[in-house]
């Protein structure tokens, strides 16, 4: 741009400014309809959130590469990357999806955490976690004049290349006979089925379409972003944010929100820098404010409720009161018994971190064990709980108690408006919204450093229980997790065998038919997730008086992922299964971590299987084991065929 | 007891209900018939807050109703069921009987006292009594055989203790036999606990058996409306019905 012909448009902007404006917000816009289209897809068709398409964004980045630096040429390796990223989509969708998309969603999202956490590790496996240089190809390199600016080439192939898949995409879906079968099949299945049509086959079909758009996004990008194994968070959100706002599952609607949400990212990065990070958030909840079905949703949000259906059949390991005592019982005397002979004060802090997680994953169980809410956002609750009490103990008081009510307090009311805005959305939108509302205060805690130390966190050193008890002291501590621990099951127990836990597992059973017995089912939603929300905070308090620090990864939405897994890892709807599967994974994750880099690959691996075969958690496994050694069961689940029940409703 | 006036509910360029004029006395059993598609249950969407009226009013008791919420309605005295079963599949179906006493209960929102220990629990177990369920009261609804559903979908119903009930064809999906019984257990309890009935059914031979007065829907309107022989002999009411198909 050369300023002395710059030409005022309005006031305060230039003809250029507006052309690079335009440009920028274009670029962008293509890019995110791009992320965002293969999202749709997979959502429209098959009703799956899938938490792994930002890592084959990643992946498409990063095979594209591969391919641009054997064969030299970037065009081929635009089209030969993304095609082979579809094939990893296919093998996964083979090997996960594919035998559990009659079961709730729950499971739909876990199951994509898991393909998530293997595929991270495998690209760090293969091209370590450094960042990647990515050269522009020579052709298109340097700039080019568009009318009164020169603006740089490749991001004009971007927005043209993007045009051009984006319409293959829609014509694809609209006029061809597979987008015919999808749309039928996405319609009604049963129906799709009796014409004729393997439904699984064309949900097959449907991945590899959404892997392939994610994975040339991937490619495209590359050259004017980073490419490292942090990339496909960044993706995932965007898929999220603009799917929500467009409204989910429609086509149309990613498109259409994509550019909007590019063109508002480019205006906001030039007028209002320090708003850059929080533009997906302000419009997303903008968007549901106003109109909480996207822009062109036509979608039916009640038929997408998500309803956890259990197997009882596999009944959880009762809890005897025997059993209880003995269990409480060992805990109490483990530091006493344990320090004087084979544990360390590393080893009793990190039963207490595992009473922690127990707490936490509890909490998620009163919401969506209970309630068939699918939160993906409970890392707020613990982020916000561990940052309430780190900034209360360094600028008002030491005292546990006092920094602890007040993380309750500030968690609790986080929690009621989070539910009161998204509490007469159901099913995935629910999902979609903490999600947004997770990450939204996670961006606040890197940006708003001032206050939360950003990236750097907050340290803590003494903490003490009402100004006598040091609580710093390991052992004190384990006493006063377990305390807690114990006191948050009890609530969570009286709450559930209350009339208004009945009314909660109603609502997840059937919020219709709840609300014409005559009950408020928001409002109970909304009291339900602040308690929910008040046991989070807990958590969070808790680990940061233990760690004596804490970061804005306290509120990263992995940490809402790893919570969900925990709870169906023990047992999901259970409250006791949950503590279970919260200490096991985090005590897992603390001794794999010593012995091996990519042990979250393990932990992707073992939610895989959980969710495959003992969807009901390690407390289930003693009733398939007694099945098992019965012969009653394979390992793919009973040995005989369940019968076909066809029910006149 | 319940009176619309031009009631016209419309979606697009369909007109699913149009302008109804519907009254519904206190005494007796009303029954609403009319071919697949004549806006039977469009109709009871609409008296129940389920979807709300493009216009007319509703007047329930003296009291306009028309706009208010499925939650608003039933505390006024008017409760449904539903054509395709609506249970809490997951519970059981004591369960089920339970949460629907208890909304009636003034314990009804307590997150400290246990659920099986309230007021409404001895109601519950009455109800399941009088609906010959109490043998299957542990059982999730889901293991229910399809008649049990139906009656436990009709049970949910009765159990807020409504003034005024309405039925889309309970007996949808039965045998004949069933369909007699599940209707004489129904007539039993409105009677014994004085709630006037309004039922959609299919199965006109018996809704000429039980009804007192027969509203004949078709294409959103009013076709007719009177006693069981007036309809019978209607000359209107047959062309509707071999129009679309006999009883469909």
């Amino acid at each position: 741009m050369i300023a002395s012909q710059s030409l005022p448009l309005l006031a305060f902007i230039s003809v250029e400014q507006a052309a690079f404006l335009l440009l920028n917000g274009l670029a962008l816009g293509v890019l995110y309809v791009l992320i965002a289209a293969g999202f749709a897809v997979i959502f429209g068709i098959t009703d799956v959130l899938n938490f792994a398409h930002g890592a084959f964004y990643m992946v498409g980045a990063y095979l594209t590469l591969a391919v641009v630096d054997a064969t030299g040429s970037f065009f081929v390796a635009l089209i030969v990357g993304p095609i082979a990223v579809a094939g990893i989509g296919v093998v996964a969708e083979r090997l996960t999806l594919s035998n559990i998309y009659d079961r709730s969603p729950l499971y739909h999202v876990l199951i994509t955490f898991g393909v998530l956490l293997i595929v991270t590790e495998l690209v760090e496996i293969v091209w370590g976690t450094g960042t990647q240089f990515f050269q522009t190809p020579e052709l298109l390199a340097g700039a080019v004049q568009v009318g009164p600016i020169a603006y740089p080439k490749y991001r004009l192939f971007t927005i043209l290349a993007g045009a051009v898949i984006a319409l293959g995409t829609w014509l694809l879906i609209r006029y061809s006979r597979f987008g015919l079968i999808l749309r039928a099949g996405a319609q009604d299945q049963a129906t799709a089925r009796l014409m004729g049509v393997n439904i699984k086959k064309y949900y097959t079909l449907t991945f590899a379409l959404g892997t392939f758009l994610a994975a040339i996004a991937g490619g495209l990008a590359s050259p004017f972003l980073s490419v490292n194994p942090e990339m496909g968070n960044g993706a995932l959100i965007i898929a999220f944010v603009v799917v929500a706002i467009g409204g989910l599952g429609s086509f149309a609607g990613a498109v259409v929100a994509g550019l909007l949400v590019g063109f508002t990212q480019a205006a906001v990065d030039t007028f209002v820098p320090a708003l850059s990070g929080f533009v997906f958030y302000i419009l997303l909840l903008a968007a549901l404010l106003i109109k909480p079905e996207g822009i062109l949703g036509d979608y039916e949000i009640r038929k997408h409720a998500a309803k956890l259906s259990y197997d009882e059949r596999i009944p959880p390991v009762p809890l005897t009161d025997r059993r209880v005592l003995a269990l409480l019982g060992a805990l109490l005397l483990l530091p006493v018994v344990g320090l004087n002979t084979v544990m360390s004060s590393y080893g009793v802090g990190l039963v207490a971190l595992m009473f922690i997680w127990g707490i936490l994953a509890l909490s998620l169980d009163t919401v969506t064990g209970y309630t068939g809410l699918i939160s993906f956002g409970h890392a707020a609750f613990y982020g916000v709980g561990s940052y309430v009490v780190a900034l209360t103990t360094l600028n008002v008081t030491n005292s546990f108690l006092l920094s602890m009510g007040a993380a309750i307090l500030v968690a609790a009311s986080i929690a009621w408006l989070v539910g009161a805005i998204s509490a007469r959305l159901s099913g995935l939108y629910f999902a979609i919204i903490t999600f947004a509302i997770g990450q939204l205060l996670y961006q606040m805690s890197v940006s708003w450093s001032g206050l939360t130390g950003g990236s750097n966190g907050l340290s803590i050193d003494r903490v003490e229980l009402l100004g006598f008890v040091d609580v710093s002291d390991t052992v004190t501590f384990y006493y006063l997790a377990l305390a807690m621990l114990v006191a948050s099951y009890y609530v969570a127990k009286r709450i559930m065998d209350s009339p208004f836990g009945l009314q909660l597992q109603a609502i997840r059973e059937s919020e219709r038919r709840t609300t014409f017995l005559g009950y408020n089912t928001n409002m109970a939603k909304r009291r339900i997730f602040a308690v929910s929300g008040a046991l989070g905070g807990v958590a969070g308090g808790l680990f940061v008086t233990l760690q004596t620090f804490t970061s804005p990864e306290t509120l990263f939405w992995v940490v809402s992922g790893d919570a969900l897994f925990a709870m169906v890892l023990g047992g999901v709807g259970t409250l006791y299964g949950p503590i279970i599967g919260g200490a096991v994974l985090i005590g897992l994750d603390q001794i794999l971590t010593i012995y091996f880099d990519h042990w979250r690959m393990l932990l992707g691996l073992i939610l895989i299987v959980i969710v495959l075969f003992a969807p009901r958690g390690l407390v289930s496994f003693y009733a398939i084991g007694a099945e098992l050694l019965r012969g009653e069961r394979g390992p793919f689940g009973s040995a005989e065929p369940e019968p076909v029940e066809e029910r006149g409703d | 007891m319940l009176e619309t006036r031009n009631l016209t509910k419309t979606f697009g360029a369909l007109t699913a209900v149009n302008s109804v004029d519907l009254t519904i006395e206190r005494e007796g059993i009303h029954s609403i018939i009319g071919p697949n598609g004549a806006g039977k249950s469009t109709l009871f969407h609409l008296l129940t807050g389920y979807h709300q009226p493009t216009e007319g009013t509703i007047r329930f008791e003296g009291e306009n109703i028309e706009g208010k919420s499925p939650r608003t309605i039933v505390d006024k005295g008017i409760s449904r069921s539903f054509q395709i079963s609506d249970l809490f599949d997951g519970l059981t179906v004591e369960e089920n009987v339970r949460i629907a006493t208890q909304s009636l209960d003034e314990n009804r929102n307590s997150v400290w006292k246990r659920s099986d220990s309230i007021d409404s629990t001895r109601k519950a177990e009455t109800l399941m009594e009088d609906l010959d369920l109490t043998e299957f009261a542990d059982t999730r609804a889901d293991a229910l055989s399809h008649g049990d559903r139906r009656k436990l979908e009709v049970g949910l119903a009765i159990a807020v203790e409504p003034d005024l009930m309405l039925l889309d064809e309970p007996t949808a999906g039965m045998g004949n036999e069933g369909s007699a019984k599940m209707v004489q257990t129904i007539r039993r309890i409105a009677d014994e606990r004085d709630i006037k009935l309004v039922l959609i059914e299919h199965d006109l031979e018996m809704v000429m058996e039980i009804s007192d007065r027969i509203t004949v829907l078709n294409r959103g309107a009013i076709l007719k409306e009177g006693d069981p022989e007036t309809i019978q002999a209607d000359e209107d009411v047959q062309e509707a019905y071999i129009g679309t198909g006999e009883g469909e």
